[in-house]
Order: C-alpha cells, then structure tokens, then sequence
C-alpha cells in the first residue's frame, strides 16, 4: 500500500516536472535572454539560476542519489556533500574566470560515468568484480570537479557580461549549492523513510542498477552528440 | 566508513551491469537518438513520431513566427520585435593588433553596414551562433581590404561581427557605421571586453 502510494507520488512529481526535465540542463533561453541583458552584480536572480539548475538537473541529481544511497549517518552525508561542493566550485569558479574551454558533450559524458559509476559502486561492483575500490571520497571530490566544469561549460555559454562577473558568478554557484540542499533535503527524508521498509536492500539493488541505465543512456547522448556537432 | 553495498553475486552484479548497458542502449538508439539528433537507424523514431521533436526547430524557422523571411519572396520583408538601433564604431591599430567588434542580433534580424581603414587591414566577419561550443564561430566573409559595405541577414541568433588585424607596420584607423536590429555590441579588445547596449524601446 505504502509502496503504492509512493509510486503514484513518483509518477505524479514525474509529470509536473516533465516539462522542466526536458528543458533541463541548458540554462533556458529565457533565462540565457536576461543573462546577456546583465551589467553589473545582480545577486537574487544569479542565486536562483544556480538554484534551479540543481533542482532540474537530473545528472547532478542522479549522482548524489548513488552518493547518499547507502550514507546512514548524518556526518557522512555532511562530509561527502561537502567533498563534491569543494569539487564543483573550485571549477566552476575557476572554469569560467579562467575561460577554460572545455567540450560541454565531453564534460556531460564524464558526469554521466559519474553515475554510472556510483550505481557500480553500490551494488558491490568494484568489490566482487574487480577486487578493489576507489577511495569513494577522492571519487566524489574529482567527479565534482567535472560537475563544477560542466556548469562552467553551460555559462560560458551565455556570455556573461564582464561587468559584475565574479559577484554574478559567487551568486550562481551560492544558489547551486542552496538548491543542493533543497533537493538533498527531499532524497534524504525519501530515504529515511525507505530504508525502514523491508526488503530495502533488494530494492537497493535494482535502483542502483535503474542508476546505471540512467548514466549509460547520459553517457551515450552525450558522446554521440560530441561527434554529431563536432 | 558506513558503506553496505547489497550482497550480490558476482554474477548478478555482471548481469546487471551488462544489462544496464544494454537497456541504455535501446533507449538511446530506439528513443533519444531519433528525438534529439535526428538519427534513426532502426526506424523506431519515425514510427513513434520521435524524430519531429529533433526537426521541430528547424520547421518553425520556416513557417513560425521566427520566420527569417518571406516564404514567397526570400527577404522581402522581415519583421522585427527591435527597435533600429544606428552605431558608429571606430579604433586605431597598433601594427599586428587586432580587434573584434560584434553585434547581438536573433535569427533573421538584419542590419546594414560600411567600414573604412586608412589602408588595407586584414578581415574576418563571421557569427557565433548561441549554444556553439566555445571559440566555435561561422565564418561570412574573410580577406585583406581597406573597405566593405552591404547588407546582412543573421542566420542564426547569437554575436556577429567583424574582426579586423592591422597587418602593416603603421597605425590604422578604421570606423564602422551600421544600422539594423541589434541589442547589444561587444568590443574585444587586448583580452578586454566592452559591452554596448542599444535600447530604443522598453
């Protein structure tokens, strides 16, 4: 009955966001149209760009469900969102004042494996197949990196005005991190409740594995558009 | 550290990957490839209607109101939302310096232009398109003249403009005079950037 609820509680998000998710991940044109009208620090409106993006990007998404998925205590919650905030705003900070060119299709396939690799990771991949692990702390701080480069890639985009650039950009990333929250906030109260149901690890299982099919399918669309707009 | 992967078999957990994979890669080829880029090698995107969403863009260009031109007479008139914004633009060239100076226009939007140099410079006038990878840009037109004029139609939205280099050993003076519907010009200039806008309306 729970699981029922739970299911049309899902499909019903799924459907009012729809719309967002396939709008998602370019900054809309829209909202690229007021970007380039800026001069000058404007902090609210940068924030909730940053914010928005986190909130309707599913990639981000999809990585810190894997990353959190088996985190019971708060701290390691704490410390590893922590390690992949560090990650991506060291690049997103640095990516677009230092007008690092990077390949968008190339940075979004990276994020892709990100999830993919999380999803191997939780299902006991690396232990049972490969016999080692990577140390997951480095491996979420160096995939933030590559989420923080990937946001870079999106805003380098747009063309930000000079004017008021760092202030614009200290915004945006202040608002990624605050949608983070926001949306870390509704994964962990879902898990919370989850993880008390029986028959959690079964289904830990499966949703690790639904992780991976989500990251290929990122990582092939985003490969094939790299050699289709090369 | 509080890490408890599931406790699967290392046979579960490669059939599980494999089949990860492959359930990604039927989607990708039998849904997104279609509606995103066009490619459909299964043919599943046509039955489905998929592939109309990755040529919807370019349909609307055509018969939407974005419509760059006259269906019936290419160019013959081209509405715009814009107010007519008028510029003038001149710099001096250090020898070997050169400069770049772009107009932000949506697509269809037109303008007309002339530009002298005191001598002969080198030309490049050329657009980058929004959403273009960076440094990616659509060459229009490039050579060695001291002066230009006519009229352009922008094919895509995004900054298009001149870059100009002063390949002699003297100081050239060049000055562009345009009019048409742009919002905004950017000066590019010793890795320095100087925005412009034009605003007749709101």
């Amino acid at each position: 009955m729970h699981l029922m609820l739970a299911t049309a509680a899902l499909i019903l998000a799924a459907a009012v966001l729809w719309p967002e998710v396939l709008a998602a991940h370019n900054v809309s044109n829209r909202d690229a149209a007021f970007v380039r009208t800026v001069t000058g620090p404007v902090p609210a409106p940068f924030m909730y760009l940053g914010a928005k993006h986190m909130v309707t990007g599913y990639d981000h998404l999809l990585f810190l469900v894997g990353v959190i998925f088996f985190l019971y205590r708060t701290m390691d919650v704490v410390k590893y969102v922590s390690l992949f905030t560090l990650g991506h705003s060291l690049t997103l900070m640095i990516g677009v004042l230092a007008n690092i060119p990077a390949n968008a299709y190339l940075i979004d396939a990276i994020i892709g494996l990100s999830v993919v690799y999380k999803g191997f990771e939780n299902i006991g991949g690396f232990e049972r197949l490969v016999g080692w692990r990577p140390d997951a702390r480095w491996a979420v701080f160096i995939f933030g990196l590559f989420h923080g480069l990937g946001l870079a890639t999106k805003l380098q985009e747009l063309a930000l005005p000079s004017n008021g650039l760092f202030a614009n950009l200290l915004s945006f990333n202040v608002g990624v991190e605050m949608g983070q929250v926001l949306a870390l906030m509704g994964v962990l109260v879902l898990f919370s409740w989850w993880r008390t149901r029986h028959g959690f690890l079964r289904h830990a299982f499966a949703t690790n594995v639904a992780l991976m099919v989500g990251g290929f399918a990122l990582l092939g669309y985003q490969l094939v558009g790299y050699f289709v707009n090369r | 550290m509080t890490h408890t992967p599931t406790r699967a078999s290392s046979r579960q957990i490669l059939l599980a990957t494999a089949g990860a994979l492959a359930i990604a890669i039927v989607v990708l080829v039998t849904t997104v490839l279609p509606a995103e880029y066009n490619m459909d090698p299964l043919g599943t995107g046509r039955a489905l209607g998929l592939t109309a969403l990755a040529t919807a863009g370019q349909e609307d260009a055509a018969t939407g109101p974005d419509a760059p031109v006259n269906a019936d007479r290419p160019g013959a008139d081209v509405p715009s939302e814009d107010a007519l914004a008028s510029d003038t633009f001149t710099v001096e060239l250090r020898p070997f310096e050169g400069v770049e100076y772009k107009y932000r226009m949506e697509k269809g939007a037109s303008l007309v232009y002339a530009w002298t140099a005191s001598t002969d410079v080198g030309f490049d006038f050329h657009g980058e398109p929004d959403g273009a990878p960076p440094r990616y840009s659509e060459s229009y037109g490039k050579g060695t003249r001291a002066t230009a004029s006519g009229s352009f139609l922008a094919p895509t939205p995004g900054v298009h403009g001149w870059f100009w280099e002063n390949t002699g050993a003297g100081r050239v003076t060049i000055t562009l005079t345009t009019s048409g519907f742009y919002t905004a010009s950017t000066e590019y200039r010793d890795g320095e950037r100087i925005e412009r806008t034009f605003s007749g309306r709101d």
